[in-house]
């Protein structure tokens, strides 16, 4: 065998080598980069108030009222009775309603959500970690974090780059030139451009979380999509995850299905008609495809289809952090 | 067989491999891509175009002996560009369809361009070696 050949092999072997690492690192290699500090451990649900979600049943579950006792951020117990149902919400400082309905072939789950004060819109990390490669199922998430309604978030840790920032915490601070979502501690939302303004600057502006996924599909109350924009590469029917608020504590999560014989799946434009007529004054889109999923009193709402399983049941895509409302 | 022929079937044989390599590029991509979720790549679809554009067709094309000219190490340096390429241009596609990114897939175009250097630096001091020889300036081979 020549030197030549012998130099081919030698480099083919590296080259596969450094590939099967490429994908290790992007897909399988866990790096945790730091904690987060979120305080979850005030959040803990009573064991009456668990039994009531339980009680909750899934979809198909009967209507259930229970004298629970809900605890509020700063652990203090203020005798608000939870009412409970398949499709609502209610307690002295989180009203939720869930409804169903088709648009465009599509199956569409909007959560209609009030709070007394935006501190109850929260996000959650997977693992309660900030790194790549971690990840958790978003019910898995909402229960460890004791949702009452949890989405998909905007999965940062896909990316490389992109602002986050999550319940006040200032995680990545690389701007990847997106348009992102940023909550403000006031309760406020904006969209703003990772190149305008930096993540340090938000922080001090109050921002409690950012959403790096994008684009905004509603600004002012008009749409700010193109009827034939898309994220990146995606089809133009899909799974979609949005957020968006009304009026001040008065948010909508919306979820839709897709990539199914039974739900089609909306395009961006699609998603922000939907989130335009919910009458919301900013909306944005979250993270879709098989990420998209909704929980909702322990149960997820949608059917999922990033998992093994196809879509449904068991066919949740394991992702990076939450979006979700909880005391 | 004459030595203009002789060189013609060579290169036939090695463009004849490249093409093989695109077509199961080609391949690939289409089967990732059909199992995508309509999501697509142009680095998965058109992956294919590194071994048909930088091996195939040049060996096809290739009737003044340029490529000889470069030698076995020359052609060993095209072969691991092409490969480089390719195999890069698929692993982007992959990641691209996921949706995530990784820094490290700019090494696959980096080492490309050394590659590339190196292969013309191979080309044109066999060249001058050639010259400094007093051999002809490489002949016009037909079949």
């Amino acid at each position: 065998m020549s030197k030549a050949k012998k130099a081919l092999i030698a480099y083919m072997t590296a080259l596969s080598i450094f590939t099967v690492y490429v994908l290790m690192d992007t897909f399988v290699i866990t790096k945790v980069y730091g904690e987060a500090t979120a305080d979850v451990s005030s959040n803990v649900l009573t064991e009456e108030e668990e039994d009531a979600l339980e009680a909750a049943g899934g979809k198909q579950g009967a209507v259930t009222e229970s004298n629970t006792e809900a605890s509020d951020s700063t652990g203090t117990e203020t005798n608000t009775e939870a009412v409970i149902s398949t499709d609502t919400y209610k307690d002295e400082n989180i009203s939720v309603s869930l409804s169903e309905y088709r648009e465009n072939d599509t199956t569409v789950y909007v959560a209609d959500v009030q709070v007394s004060s935006p501190e109850y819109l929260k996000t959650a990390l997977a693992q309660g970690v900030y790194g790549r490669n971690v990840k958790e199922d978003t019910s898995e998430m909402a229960d460890n974090n004791n949702a009452v309604l949890a989405i998909n978030g905007d999965y940062y840790g896909a990316r490389e780059a992109g602002y986050v920032i999550k319940n006040g915490t200032l995680y990545r601070n690389t701007s990847a030139g997106r348009d992102d979502l940023v909550i403000y501690s006031d309760g406020s939302w904006k969209i703003v451009n990772e190149d305008e303004v930096s993540a340090e600057e938000l922080l001090e502006d109050g921002a409690v979380q950012t959403m790096s996924f994008g684009p905004a599909l509603v600004q002012s109350g008009s749409i700010t999509v193109g009827e034939n924009e898309e994220v990146k590469q995606s089809m133009s029917s899909n799974p979609r995850t949005a957020i968006g608020i009304i009026d001040d504590c008065h948010y909508v999560f919306v979820v839709s299905d897709g990539r199914t014989d039974e739900s089609e799946g909306l395009s961006l434009y699609q998603l922000a008609e939907v989130m335009k007529e919910l009458g919301c004054d900013t909306a944005y889109n979250l993270d879709g495809g098989g990420s998209s999923t909704m929980y909702f009193n322990g149960q997820i709402v949608n059917n999922p289809t990033g998992g093994r399983a196809g879509h449904g049941e068991g066919s949740e895509r394991s992702v990076s952090d939450i979006v979700y409302i909880g005391a | 067989m004459n030595t203009q022929k002789k060189y013609y079937t060579e290169n036939v044989i090695k463009a004849r491999r490249y093409l093989i390599a695109a077509l199961l590029l080609a391949a690939a991509g289409a089967v990732y891509e059909f199992f995508s979720h309509g999501v697509y790549s142009n680095h998965m679809i058109y992956a294919f175009a590194y071994p048909l554009v930088m091996g195939c067709l040049p060996y096809l094309a290739d009737n003044r002996g340029i490529i000889k000219t470069a030698g076995p190490v020359g052609e060993t340096l095209l072969m691991a560009l092409i490969a480089t390429l390719s195999i890069g241009s698929v692993i982007k596609g992959v990641l691209e369809i996921y949706g995530t990114t990784s820094f490290l897939t700019a090494v696959y175009p980096v080492l490309g361009g050394m590659l590339l250097i190196g292969l013309a630096a191979v080309y044109f001091a066999n060249s001058a070696l050639s010259e400094a020889a007093g051999e002809a300036t490489p002949q016009i081979l037909k079949p």
